[in-house]
């Protein structure tokens, strides 16, 4: 079982990257984070395309922690690309958003969410939430996404 | 334009139908309407048809001609009404009376945009008076006149209605703007917010870095005014969506809820070592759940906030079933509110103590929306240090079994 994989975070709020990276120091939590600042990295990223073909320095995440409102490709298009692909659909996915509308979540579960996680407004709670994540990641066995054989 | 109907031959119009279909249904007599030079029955009523044996559908495109038995003098009027457009009547002669067949036609042409179009006759036994007929015929008339009235004010009725129906389109799709303009304030105004807060919380777990206690001060202070602004903007939030949305009202069970807001608030009930009480019965009411559970916990919140120092909180919920509705009280034994406050309490961004008790000042503006919205109403008790008790006035809705669903008050 994976739990030292990596976190893919994508998000185009550099001030939120910083404190999810802060929060997961806090928690204790070392997975290694890369992070793309909109949709179409994020896609890029998934299929190694360049800038990040280079697997050894942008391996393929265990995770991803995915922001709604982001320019060139939102999350909802991201999500909705990744669970059509052969393989690479069964990477976990919570969005990490600081929408409160039920129409969002509910949106994002139909295109196959994993969870709907709201921007917490303190960094103790952000840090709780990460240090969750890290549990959660110990009880689950995850499916391997290997690239071979992505199609 | 319309459908039409084969008839001898000729081709009769829909509208001629439509317009007297209704009218000769209603008729005491025997009455159809007939069109074309034929003068085949476009449609007929029932009495009509039993005059010659038949259903009045099947009747439906056959020549008039082939229907009376002495065709020519009867069909003689039928050519005076279409050319002259005045009612005709015929009465057959005694002559032919003794033959048995003893009938008076009244025929009225109905009138087309140059010549009439068809004509509605009327068939009836001789013996019938001429009074009575002429009774029938102020009937017709005055009915035909009716109709064309009616349908007016159906147009009318039409017209509003879809006026209505495009006034209340624009008035939700405004509403559901201001909505999204709400809140689209406050996402992006909450953005800075948690940075703000995250970072100051930084700077102040920093040990390492040397900062000053002064540094770590001013951090903390900033990290407190950005978590205070945060709740702000969530609890306007909350008042808008309970100002503005459809709340769809269904029968609630107050009990649970009231459950679920303590549930809420267990440790702050231990760590106040607070005294609850909240005995049954529970009566259910019409209300919005969720919006409900906010209005209830924040005067629960407000009870557990303002105790009084050294004394032990008490808190007590209960219900009060009235006639047609249900009084739900909150009290407690805390400082209580002076009479000259109690009106204000409830505007938004009130606080009476400023910053002396944590709150946005909205908790109360947001309880009584609520109540409002839903039908009901909300007040209070009170005297300085002597407690207060809370009510908020919800209609009932006794558990009949079947769903009822209401929209709030707009």
């Amino acid at each position: 079982m994976n739990t030292t994989g990596t976190f893919l975070l994508v998000d185009d709020s550099e001030d939120d990257l910083y404190l999810f990276r802060a929060a997961c120091q806090m928690a204790g939590l070392r997975n290694p984070l890369q992070e793309v600042h909109d949709g179409e990295d994020a896609v890029a990223y998934l299929k190694g395309e360049p800038p990040f073909n280079n697997r050894a320095l942008h391996p393929l995440p265990i995770l991803m922690l995915l922001d709604l409102k982001m320019p060139r490709k939102d999350g909802f298009e991201v999500l909705a690309w990744l669970r059509k692909q052969p393989v690479l659909r069964r990477l976990p996915v919570f969005v990490l958003s600081a929408s409160l509308r039920l129409e969002d979540a509910e949106r994002a579960f139909d295109l196959g969410a994993n969870g709907f996680l709201v921007k917490p407004s303190t960094l103790d709670e952000l840090t709780d939430m990460v240090r969750t994540l890290g549990a959660w990641l110990r009880f689950n066995h995850l499916p391997e996404i290997c690239p071979e054989n992505d199609a | 334009m319309g459908d039409t109907v084969e008839s001898g031959g000729e081709v009769v119009e829909e509208a001629v139908r439509c317009q007297c279909r209704q009218l000769i249904e209603m008729a005491p007599f025997p009455m159809a309407v007939v069109a074309g030079p034929g003068h085949a029955v476009v449609c007929a009523n029932v009495r009509f048809g039993y005059l010659f044996g038949s259903s009045k559908e099947a009747l439906v495109g056959m020549p008039l001609g082939a229907l009376l038995d002495e065709p020519g003098a009867g069909l003689k009027i039928f050519r005076e009404a279409l050319v002259g457009g005045v009612s005709k009547v015929h009465r057959e002669t005694s002559a032919e009376r003794a033959l048995g067949l003893g009938r008076s036609y009244v025929v009225w042409p109905i009138a087309g945009d140059a010549l009439p179009e068809g004509m509605v006759v009327q068939i009836t036994a001789s013996e019938i008076e001429e009074k009575t007929l002429a009774m029938n015929e102020a009937l017709l008339l005055g009915s035909l006149r009716q109709q064309g009235l009616t349908e007016a004010s159906e147009a009318a009725k039409v017209l509003m209605e879809a006026l209505v129906h495009e006034r209340t389109a624009e008035l939700m799709e405004i509403n559901k703007q201001l909505e999204s303009f709400v809140y689209a304030v406050a996402h992006d105004l909450r953005a800075p917010l948690r940075a703000m807060q995250g970072f100051s919380a930084l700077l102040a777990a920093d040990v390492g870095a040397g900062i000053s206690v002064k540094a770590r001060d001013c951090a903390a202070r900033i990290r407190k005014a950005a978590e205070f602004m945060d709740a702000l903007l969530i609890d306007l939030l909350t008042f808008s969506r309970i100002s503005q949305q459809r709340l769809p009202l269904s029968r609630v069970e107050l009990g649970r809820v009231v459950e679920a807001v303590l549930g809420r608030m267990t440790e702050e009930i231990r760590g106040g070592k607070v005294r609850v009480d909240h005995e049954g019965p529970w009566p259910g009411v019409l209300a919005h759940e969720s919006s409900l559970h906010q209005m209830i916990f924040n005067l629960v919140s407000n009870a557990l906030k303002f105790s009084r120092p050294g004394v032990q909180p008490e808190l007590r919920l209960r219900a009060e079933a009235r006639p047609g509705y249900v009084r739900l009280w909150v009290e407690d034994n805390g400082i209580g509110i002076s009479p000259g406050h109690q009106s204000q309490i409830f505007l938004p961004f009130t606080r009476l103590h400023g910053g002396k008790y944590a709150g946005t000042g909205i908790g109360l503006a947001i309880v009584q929306k609520g109540a409002e919205r839903m039908g009901g109403a909300v007040g209070v008790e009170s005297a300085e240090g002597l407690g207060s008790r809370f009510w908020i006035d919800m209609k009932s809705a006794p558990d009949t079994g079947e769903e009822r669903v209401e929209q709030s008050v707009e």
